[in-house]
């Protein structure tokens, strides 16, 4: 038997045996299944289009934190869209390299939006784990986000020195709140989400 | 009365394979060759049709030393009544299919 043959085959057992580890417990007796059928088939390439087939079982398996991922970065995209600050900042550090002559009047406001995209998705996974709920996730990453709104405040955000993306009152301080709530949730139901997956797939694993 | 969900095609084509020889174990690849249905599409009707009730499965002894256990599927008596309920009322309006469940 060729490597052409043998290859396809081999890939096709090592993909469901992993597709079988990383389902939900739910499915995996059904990839599982699918797997036990595969001596049955012959060819490498026959195999490897029955393996296919784990893609929707996985789907069921991923389907709502699928979901719940895409609504999260509307969110966000929506929102920076709509009021661009994530992307200004993301635009200093990444694109200028920091040199940005933003930075010179609004460095902790900067370092601060920076730092909100890694801590409230943290928060949220620390709050999922310990609730083992996600809604918590959400609510704290809101809370934690209209804080640093306060925060920003007491850092100079919106002062007569900051730069106009940055200055707050542009259209009005509802507009704020909402822009902060909305990021806060999506990261905070993000950081929720993925706790939750992972102390899950931790469970199982343990048990 | 409950609501009677919508069967896709698949699904028939599924339930006629398994009704044909009601009694008798099924398994998944015979399955799929029988019904000309890709693994990725068979599969999910399985699951659904073992959560409605309709399905029985269970894993069977491997016939040679070292191959893995198969799983393999029937009806239930209320997965064939339904199934046979179903398959009767889409073929009123399907002749073909009328006709092939009737050689079956």
């Amino acid at each position: 038997m060729s490597w052409t043959t043998r290859l396809p085959g081999k890939v096709a057992r090592s993909l469901i045996t992993w597709a079988e580890r990383s389902a939900d417990p739910a499915e995996r007796e059904w990839i599982g299944a699918m797997r036990a059928e595969l001596d049955q088939i012959d060819g490498g390439l026959a195999q490897l289009r029955w393996t296919a087939g784990v893609v929707p079982l996985l789907w069921r398996s991923y389907r709502v934190d699928i979901l719940r991922c895409m609504v999260c970065v509307t969110a966000v995209v929506a929102a920076n869209y709509s009021f661009p600050k994530f992307v200004v900042t993301y635009q200093v550090f990444f694109v200028n390299g920091g040199t940005n002559t933003w930075t010179r009047v609004a460095d902790p406001v900067e370092l601060f939006f920076f730092a909100q995209q890694f801590y409230l998705p943290v928060v949220g996974i620390l709050v999922a784990r310990a609730t083992r709920r996600l809604v918590p996730g959400t609510v704290i990453g809101i809370g934690l986000s209209l804080l640093g709104l306060g925060v920003l405040h007491a850092l100079g955000y919106g002062s007569a020195s900051a730069p106009t993306a940055f200055a707050i009152g542009s259209p009005s301080v509802y507009v704020e709140i909402l822009f902060f709530a909305l990021v806060g949730a999506a990261f905070g139901t993000l950081g929720a989400m993925v706790g939750l997956r992972t102390s899950r797939e931790a469970v199982v694993r343990g048990s | 009365m409950p609501r009677r969900t919508n069967i896709s095609p698949q699904t028939l084509r599924v339930l006629t394979q398994l009704l044909t020889r009601r009694d008798a174990w099924h398994y998944g690849y015979a399955l799929a060759r029988e019904t000309r249905l890709p693994s990725g599409t068979l599969y999910p009707i399985l699951i659904r049709l073992a959560e409605q009730g309709w399905l029985q499965t269970k894993w069977t002894e491997p016939d040679r030393p070292g191959a893995p256990p198969r799983h393999i599927y029937r009806l239930t008596r209320a997965g064939a009544r339904a199934a046979a309920d179903r398959i009767d009322s889409r073929a009123r309006t399907r002749p073909v299919l009328r006709a092939r469940t009737a050689r079956a």
